[in-house]
């Protein structure tokens, strides 16, 4: 057993088994190899039943990589000598194995481990989803009560502020384009200002409440009662809509300060407002087609800039949440309605003839604009501008701001190992997908190149 | 060279009869294999070395896409010696 046997002891054997001498045998054992060996280089193959086949084979040359130092070196081209045992000699060696069969394996083992591998990965999204469940639900609270904020002013503006998603951004999107549409006429307003300056002395005659409303902005201190004023004459109020949302811009300019201080800084505007409104009475049949172009100009800009803003707020909006979305939707369209009233009162005020309460709906929502704006924009300024660049997970707690490596995937790595490799968790597995557009994280290409996501918390 | 050739030219080499080294070659081969089965190993010099080795039980997958188990088993292995490489060597230039 196991013994390292030469040509002498076969050929002891072959003379206890053939009756032939020592010599002899001993002889025949080496011819016998002697004579395989002659075959294999005159005829490149031997075969010996019984035994098995010597085969010369032509290697041919190949380039390696030395054991030593690393360099490649190549292989030179030559001749192997290969031996195959005869069936009857490969059965007979292999008889204590001989019971064994090859078995075909089931893949259900396999499976199973996928499975588990597929739960642990599903379960993050759904956490994610069920976090995102509660904000829709405050949205839902969040767009109620913005309804309700064209009656009572500034009620909902502390509860926008809570939500972090985009439901903040939803409701500020009509409110946004007023103020930067009221950055428009406060542009134009420096044209108005020469006419109406021209104008207050011819203006005194018609309406008895405005010499009040110079009255208080010589004196431009007291702004409260002014309002009530501007509210109670038809004409004046109107006109003092881009006057109080040029207020309410320099509101969300300094964003500090509440309404008292946009009161109190209106008076100087309002006071030219209202004699303004008086003069275009009177130069009403010069200026009309001036103010209908500026007007005009004022609707196309308005309408540029809530569809720009509805258009870039839309990244920051829950796309997936079909629930949050619907609110959205209805709550834009009132918003859209409530917009409408604004610029149709305006065009009006040169004719000065529509009813105050045309102008009070325009007015109050003039207030809130300028009260949500604030909020609107410091929501956007807690979006770090780097997201912009990279995909975001909807729903997420962490911002994609940048990119912290790169993997190439290979078999035997998986997501949850970059995962645990870069953030020391297996939460992260999504943001990596998310980043690299991954649909399903248990299909990967080969080979593919993953960015490995830099986070930051929100 | 099949075995018939074989058997020719190793009966001119020893000026046996082909029938009389038919039976000892069989002889031969019937103690090597009952040596192999035992596990030992031969070493023939300026040939090589005959040697029984175990293959241990792996797994594979067939082109049909099956899995299959493959049972250990025990082979016969050649190794050439040195001189019979360098024979082969300059046999294989010409």
């Amino acid at each position: 057993m196991d013994a390292k046997l030469t040509t002498m002891d076969f050929a002891q054997a072959l003379v206890r088994r053939s009756n032939i001498p020592a010599t002899e045998a001993s002889a025949f054992v080496r011819h016998f190899f002697e004579t395989i060996r002659e075959g294999l280089l005159h005829e490149k193959i031997v075969k010996v039943r019984g035994f098995g086949t010597f085969k010369l084979v032509s290697v041919d040359s190949r380039e390696s990589v030395s054991v030593l130092d690393g360099s490649r070196i190549q292989i030179a081209s030559h001749t192997k000598v290969t031996f195959t045992p005869d069936a009857v000699l490969r059965d007979a060696v292999n008889k204590p194995f001989a019971e064994f069969e090859t078995v075909i394996l089931s893949d259900e083992l396999n499976l199973a481990d996928f499975e588990a591998i597929d739960s642990s990965v599903t379960t993050e999204p759904s956490v994610a989803s069920a976090s995102l469940v509660s904000p829709a639900s405050h949205s839902s609270s969040a767009s109620s009560s913005s309804a309700e904020a064209p009656t009572s002013v500034e009620s909902s503006t502390p509860e926008e502020s809570t939500p972090t998603t985009s439901i903040t951004s939803e409701p500020s999107i009509p409110e946004e384009p007023q103020t930067t549409e009221t950055t428009s006429t406060s542009e134009t307003s420096i044209s108005e200002k020469p006419q109406t300056t021209e104008t207050t002395s011819t203006s005194e005659t018609s309406i008895p409440e405005e010499p009040q409303a110079t009255g208080t902005s010589s004196a431009s201190e007291p702004s409260f009662p002014e309002e009530p004023q501007a509210t109670e004459t038809a004409s004046t109020s109107e006109s003092s809509i881009p006057e109080e949302s040029r207020t309410s811009e320099h509101l969300s300019e300094t964003t500090g300060k509440t309404e008292s201080p946009d009161a109190s800084g209106s008076p100087a505007t309002v006071a030219s407002a209202a004699p303004f409104a008086q003069s275009t009475d009177s130069f009403q049949s010069s200026s009309f087609a001036f103010w209908h172009c500026f007007f005009g100009f004022l609707l196309g800009l308005l309408l540029f800039v809530a569809g720009y803003c509805v258009g870039y707020l839309r990244p920051f909006a829950l796309p997936c949440l079909s629930e949050s979305a619907a609110p959205a939707a209805t709550k834009q369209s009132p918003a859209a309605t409530k917009q409408s009233p604004a610029p149709a009162a305006q065009p009006s005020a040169p004719t000065a003839t529509t009813p105050a309460a045309a102008a009070v709906p325009a007015d109050s929502l003039a207030v809130p604009a300028s009260s949500q704006s604030p909020t609107s924009q410091a929501s956007d300024a807690k979006v770090p501008s780097e997201t912009l660049a990279y995909p975001q997970l909807e729903g997420g707690e962490y911002w994609i701001v940048g990119i912290k490596g790169t993997e190439i995937m290979k078999p035997g790595r998986t997501l949850l190992n970059f995962s645990l490799k870069y953030y020391k968790s297996k939460d992260f597995v999504p943001y990596i997908c998310t980043m690299n557009n991954i649909k399903n994280p248990d299909v990967v290409p080969l080979n593919k190149e993953l960015k490995i996501p830099e986070l930051r918390k929100k | 060279m099949n075995h018939k050739e074989f058997i020719s030219a190793l009966s001119q080499r020893t000026a046996l009869t082909t029938k009389h080294t038919q039976s000892l070659v069989t002889s031969l081969l019937a103690e090597l294999s009952a040596r192999f089965e035992d596990g030992d190993s031969l070493t023939v010099q300026g040939f090589g070395s005959f040697e029984v080795k175990k293959k241990l039980e792996r797994v594979i997958i067939s082109p049909t896409g099956q899995r299959m188990l493959v049972p250990p088993k025990l082979t016969l292995g050649f190794k050439p010696s040195p001189t019979l490489k360098e024979s082969i060597q300059e046999g294989g230039d010409e």
